[in-house]
């Protein structure tokens, strides 16, 4: 078997990726950049620092091999089924979204600022499923809480005058009971 | 009528946004703040993620916030208002938050209103949901009544995606305008228990080219029956997935069965999965998986199965040349079974594996005899594993992944174990 097409990713403080073409590519903004041949001498990447890079690289590199396995698993329940064997490809395949799911939850469990960093990264490099899991995270920290308590979380400066402010919980008072 | 509207509730899909899963603490931050400091587009992707509730609650923030939300398309779960003081003031809110955001009302699930006293707000909010540019429409009706009326401007919502409708009658469409720009992107079309005039579904069909999934979840069977053969004729090129599912019988509870005799509403499921080119004239061309919901034990239904819906035009194109799977659920021993089995096992030549799965251990013996009985007469068939197998550990089969198009065959199942296999051959 031939081995898997790589690339080279140039972070914004010049440290250098490698990585499968597979993984690469789940960021459309590279994935356009290899169509486009802009790859010699490495894909950089000016918005992205090392840390940051390695971070989103980390989850890029464990989606992409769980989405091989999954298709390989995929092949081999359509060859069972047509066989007649009853394949157990299907419970696998579910395996390997509960363990995908666990890593997604600890990935985000991470200070602020590094969630905010991988936000970042993950809107420049348009890897959606990132994207998704970074705002879900976010989101979560917010939900369930006063308007008080979410500023407090995030350090979220109140520039409402106290009558605005008024204002606006009256206007939305169904929000606040 | 609580066993149907909760069959109905769950063909629903599933929220995208949920009041469930881990809570933050409030941990108190005395940096930076850095979230303000996140363009737009990221914080309204985090707002529209939030229950309707803490979403509005980000305007109380700060200005900059209050521009996000008012800036954030809409998604709204009625279910998310709750707990309210009262279906008024959960209306009350509804429409506050209907007519008072500026910007797309993207997804919009209204489950909880008895619309049967709210009609005025029906009437408004149709057309705001028209203008807003909703995309993920599911508009329930609590009853009474069962078949409130739906107002036609829900047909002028051009941006729908998704609509799923509940407990309504469907606007008259004749004198509506027709044609492929009415509903452009509507993927998937779902009516649960909402009376459906043949014309008007063949008007959804023809405005909807983009249509992959439709969904009849009917009370009356011998409706969706005829529904089928009126499919027959409808150009939908699109469509993949056709479901016609059976909900308990208006009045009658689950727990009525044994007072009913033979009419019990014991439900089984006749799962017919069909390949590609199904005869363009009998049935809608590009459908790879059709699902029915069947009571076996109403000799009648069987009948009709066979005739009309299997039989749509002379030959049964799609049972002769096409069916290669076949799985049947809840497997009794009936009479009417054991024939409708042989009617497919005679005729279809391509069957290459039929599965029957009992409800229980105690009915190993019947299911065995049931096979036995089904080897004598001649397959027509080549080779056809028949496998009888017990009880199913997991639900594989359930509306939402019959409807869902990422599943290569929604009905692979998980069994407990095989009881019973052999290769039948024919001639």
């Amino acid at each position: 078997m031939a081995s898997p097409a790589m690339v080279t990713l140039i972070s914004s403080d010049d440290a250098r990726f490698e990585v499968t073409e597979a993984a690469a590519t789940m960021s459309q903004t590279i994935r356009h950049m290899i169509e486009d041949g802009c790859t010699d001498g490495g894909i950089p990447l000016p918005n992205v620092p090392a840390r940051t890079l390695a971070k989103v690289l980390e989850y890029c590199n464990k989606h992409a091999a769980a989405t091989a396995a999954e298709s390989s698993a995929a092949g081999g329940a359509a060859a069972g089924s047509d066989s007649g064997s009853s394949s157990s490809a299907d419970s696998a395949g579910k395996d390997d979204g509960v363990d995908l799911a666990s890593f997604d939850k600890a990935f985000v469990e991470v200070d602020t600022d590094t969630l905010y960093d991988l936000l970042l990264a993950a809107n420049y490099l348009d890897v959606k499923t990132l994207l998704d899991l970074c705002c879900q995270k976010v989101a979560d920290m917010i939900r369930g809480k006063t308007p008080e308590q979410i500023r407090q979380t995030f350090g979220i400066k109140n520039d409402f005058s106290p009558e605005e402010e008024e204002k606006i919980r009256k206007e939305n008072q169904w929000a606040f009971e | 009528m609580d066993a149907v509207r909760r069959c109905v509730l769950g063909c629903l899909p599933v929220p995208d946004v949920t009041r469930v899963g881990a809570l933050s603490a409030a941990d108190d931050h005395d940096g930076e703040d850095r979230i303000s400091t996140l363009p737009d587009e990221l914080l309204r992707e985090v707002v529209s993620r939030l229950p309707i509730k803490d979403a509005a609650r980000t305007a109380a923030l700060s200005p900059r916030w209050r521009r996000v939300w008012h800036s954030t398309a809409l998604v709204l779960y009625d279910a998310h208002l709750f707990p309210s003081s009262s279906e008024d003031a959960r209306v009350a809110a509804i429409r506050r938050i209907l007519a008072g955001h500026p910007c797309p009302l993207r997804t919009v699930h209204l489950v909880y209103c008895c619309f049967g006293v709210h009609e005025r707000e029906l009437d408004e909010w149709s057309r705001l949901l028209a203008a807003g540019g909703v995309q993920d429409l599911v508009f329930i009706s609590q009853p009474p009544p069962v078949d409130m009326p739906l107002p036609a401007d829900i047909l002028r919502c051009t941006e729908l995606r998704w609509l799923y409708l509940g407990f309504m009658d469907f606007p008259d469409t004749r004198d509506l305008p027709n044609g492929a720009g009415v509903l452009p992107h509507l993927r998937e079309f779902v009516i649960l228990n909402t009376c459906i005039e043949s014309r008007d579904l063949d008007h959804m069909l023809a405005s909807s080219p983009e249509l992959e999934t439709l969904g009849l979840v009917l009370q009356c069977f011998l409706f969706w029956l005829s529904m089928a053969v009126e499919l027959a004729v409808v150009d939908a090129p699109c469509l993949e997935r056709l479901i016609m599912w059976h909900t308990p019988l208006l009045g009658f509870d689950e727990s009525d069965d044994a007072t009913l005799g033979a009419h019990e509403l014991q439900i089984e499921h006749t799962v017919i999965k069909a390949d590609t080119k199904v005869s363009p004239s009998s049935m809608v061309p590009s459908v790879k998986i059709l699902a029915l919901k069947v009571n076996f034990s109403v000799s009648t239904e069987v009948r009709m199965l066979a005739s009309s819906s299997l039989r749509s035009s002379g030959p049964i194109e799609c049972v002769y040349y096409h069916i290669k799977k076949m799985v049947l659920h809840n497997l009794r021993g009936d009479i009417s079974e054991i024939a409708f089995l042989k009617f497919i096992t005679q005729r279809a030549n391509e069957l290459r594996k039929l599965t029957l799965v009992l409800p229980g251990e105690a009915l190993i013996e019947v299911g065995q005899d049931q096979v036995r009985a089904l080897a004598i007469p001649l397959w027509a068939s080549k080779a056809c594993m028949v496998l009888l197998v017990g009880p199913i550990v997991k639900r594989g089969w359930n509306f939402h992944r019959a409807s869902d198009l990422s599943i290569y065959d929604p009905f692979l199942l998980e069994h407990e174990h095989e009881i019973f296999c052999l290769v039948k051959k024919g001639e």
